[in-house]
């Protein structure tokens, strides 16, 4: 068994994500100011087994060991708190420099300025190991989020395993004779409960353009998750949650470019209409980047009601999901679908078993939903 | 995709080197900066050796030496698969034979990013935050851009009828030190500091001028357009327009509806914002006959007479307009309001 290297020096101190908070707080509270070194070296790609970035890591991280008056807190799993008072520029640009190219190893925050990402991002490793959130925040869960919140949660986004966060609804493709097989797996990512556990007390309802702010810096960062652990696919099919504009970054030309073969073609992007419609060109061009990595796109969250509308739009989709299938099979048979669209829909959320008769005698194939895993 | 690959490739060019070179053309629906950003990336990526210079049209993929690589076939074959509407978007050349054609693409006016209206990259939560309260500290007339709607009819003197308001990009610019505005949709995390200043704002509008204020359908039933109510008072409510974007009324039908019914009490009309042909089919699933319906021009003519004419041109407002001959097209199918550089032009010269 590869073991992990140990980082830091021969004197380290336990700390759990709650003391480190509190630490914090009183830090902040008496007027002090500290400098802290959060270092995460399991989030480097391959980890353990990547001995040019672990050795690179631990070149920086001499340079800040040797800094006077440092001490080293060990948190759970390999993570780190180092803690100083003011300076250490050079050794932190060091840090920086060393891990450019993997966010999310290394974060640098001043107490008492970067006191809340700083919490956010303890409360985010204390979320990972199973505790409740360190942060104290009580009150009225329905106050709106804000753009201060979100520079917040940008900050310690990188700190967050989205990958755990997903949860997986099966897609099933029913046969005309009358079998079925499961053609994918569909992972949806909360944003709501992502946003409370970074962010509590605050909801996105009445926020969509934050709502949406908050989408593409997660679907970024699942992005760069997915890069580095290829295992979400297993053996089959996976549908993953994606933003137009991401499929067009650096990001996704990263995940092309170390995606093994076996991958391709098993991994679908679902973007939502809403985007498609926002920006039609960026939809039509990220379709196209993603078919030539192989990866089809899935045109989500339409409505019904939407699809006699939605030929020109959902063209370059390979799959078109709606949603609400009970009304989908109410209409189906009344509004006219164009036939390009029919054979392309997923149908989500079939819950009747009457639903999903309707629905596969109106040539709907592909659907989800308790009905739909029970059949 | 910098100026010293642009003069390595001028230098090339003026000494009659040896190069090949992928000529990429690339249309203007495809010169967004995400979609210019990852066709360079792709290029970069398929023939790393190879250098990527920006040109008004597209890119040039070029290195020096005899032979074209193996790679660069398979980049014009991938980059022709993602850009099928041109067909010869891709064309190979060879210095020093096709040096004329290779410089002239290079002097052809304006950058890429100046042809298509740059966009930068995101400046971040940080950032706009900032920006936010930067303007909330200004006079909103500081940085609110009125744009003029008329109501035009053959023969008729051009008035406004009202003003949509929109983030004035030049105020942006400089408060982000960025040579080019964020993308649209970050801009409109901004959208809450206009309905804020909208009370002021509507104060200095004509008795019977209007406001277009966009607002997605959820702050339509927020706290804060409570409180613009409050200041103005309900009665003069129905000088507020609503500009919502189609794709928010595509992603909150519920919301929308709510919205609808709190508008119609306070006899308030909507405008649905629509900025693609490809979208007019949801448009007209999605718009009711009281709706002023706004579809940009070049969207407009793209879609062609008869798509518009099925939109009902009374309730549309010809938005974008550059031209007169987008007025002359507008006012042929009907349209009597319109808006864009073009009126503001004709508003200049006294209608």
């Amino acid at each position: 068994m590869l073991l992990a290297p140990t980082f830091g020096p021969a004197v380290r101190h336990p700390m759990m994500p709650a003391e480190a908070a509190r630490f914090f707080a009183a830090v902040a509270e008496n007027g002090a100011r500290r400098r802290v070194l959060l270092l995460r070296p399991s989030r480097l790609p391959g980890w353990p087994a990547c001995a040019a970035e672990t050795a690179r890591l631990r070149a920086a991280i001499e340079k800040v060991i040797a800094l006077p008056g440092v001490v080293w807190n060990e948190l759970p799993d390999g993570d780190h708190l180092a803690i100083w008072r003011r300076g250490g520029e050079a050794e932190v640009a060091g840090i920086e420099a060393a891990t450019v190219h993997t966010p999310g190893v290394a974060a640098v925050f001043d107490v008492p300025a970067d006191l809340a990402p700083l919490q956010l991002a303890l409360a985010a490793i204390a979320a990972e190991h199973g505790h409740a959130p360190p942060v104290v925040a009580s009150g009225p869960p329905a106050v709106p989020v804000t753009l201060a919140d979100l520079a917040a949660v940008e900050r310690v986004i990188g700190q967050v395993e989205l990958i755990e966060r997903l949860t997986a609804r099966d897609v099933w493709r029913f046969e005309p004779g009358g079998g079925k097989a499961l053609a994918f797996r569909r992972f949806s990512l909360d944003l709501q409960a992502l946003l409370g556990t970074l962010v509590p007390g605050r909801t996105l309802a009445p926020e969509p353009v934050l709502r949406e702010r908050l989408s593409r810096l997660a679907s970024r960062r699942l992005l760069a998750q997915l890069s580095a652990r290829h295992g979400l696919a297993g053996e089959g099919a996976i549908a993953i949650p994606m933003d137009a504009a991401t499929v067009l970054s650096p990001e996704f030309a990263r995940l092309d470019a170390g995606l093994p073969a076996r991958l391709r073609g098993r991994i679908v992007l679902e973007i939502p209409l809403a985007q498609a419609v926002a920006s039609p060109p960026l939809f039509t061009a990220a379709a196209r980047i993603a078919a030539a990595a192989e990866m089809p796109v899935c045109l989500s969250r339409v409505r019904p009601g939407h699809l006699a509308g939605l030929a020109a739009l959902a063209a370059p989709a390979t799959w078109v999901g709606v949603t609400d299938a009970a009304a989908l099979a109410e209409a189906i048979g009344r509004d006219p679908v164009p036939d390009p669209l029919r054979p392309r829909i997923v149908a989500g959320d079939v819950a009747e078993e009457t639903t999903l008769a309707r629905l596969r005698a109106a040539g709907i194939a592909m659907m989800s939903g308790p009905a739909a895993d029970a059949a | 995709m910098c100026a010293g690959m642009d003069l390595a490739l001028r230098q090339a060019i003026e000494r009659g080197e040896a190069a090949w070179a992928l000529a990429v053309s690339v249309p203007p629906a495809a010169r967004l900066a995400p979609v210019r950003g990852a066709l360079a990336r792709l290029a970069a990526r398929t023939v790393p050796e190879a250098r990527v210079t920006e040109t008004a049209e597209g890119l040039i993929v070029w290195d020096r030496g005899e032979g074209e690589p193996a790679a660069a076939g398979r980049l014009a074959a991938r980059l022709a698969g993602l850009l099928p509407e041109a067909p010869d978007a891709v064309r190979r050349c060879r210095l020093p034979e096709d040096a004329g054609s290779l410089a002239a693409a290079l002097r052809a006016p304006g950058g890429w990013s100046s042809a298509t209206a740059g966009v930068a990259s995101d400046p971040g939560s940080e950032a706009l935050h900032a920006l936010a309260r930067t303007l909330a500290a200004l006079p909103p007339e500081a940085w609110v851009r009125r744009r003029p709607v008329v109501s035009l009819r053959h023969g008729a003197t051009a008035r406004p009828v009202a003003h949509r308001l929109e983030v004035d990009a030049a105020v942006v610019l400089k408060a982000l030190r960025s040579a080019a505005p964020p993308p649209p949709d970050q801009l409109r995390l901004l959208e809450p500091l206009l309905l804020a200043a909208a009370p002021r704002l509507v104060g200095s509008e004509p008795a019977d001028g209007r406001l277009l204020l966009p607002l997605a359908p959820e702050a339509v039933l927020g706290g804060a357009y409570d409180r613009l109510e409050q200041a103005i008072g309900r009665g003069s409510m129905a000088r507020i327009v609503p500009a919502i974007a189609l794709a928010d009324a595509a992603a909150a039908p519920r919301a929308m509806a709510s919205a609808r019914a709190r508008l119609a009490a306070d006899g308030q009309r909507l405008l649905l914002a629509c900025d693609a042909a490809a979208c007019l089919g949801l448009l007209a699933l999605l718009a009711t006959p009281g709706d002023i319906v706004a579809l940009p021009s070049w969207a407009a003519q793209e879609a062609g007479v008869e798509a518009v004419r099925g939109l009902g041109p009374q309730r549309l407002l010809l938005a974008a307009c550059r031209a007169e001959a987008d007025i002359a097209f507008g006012l042929g199918l009907g349209i009597g309001l319109f808006e864009g550089p073009v009126v503001e032009a004709l508003l200049g010269r006294g209608g």
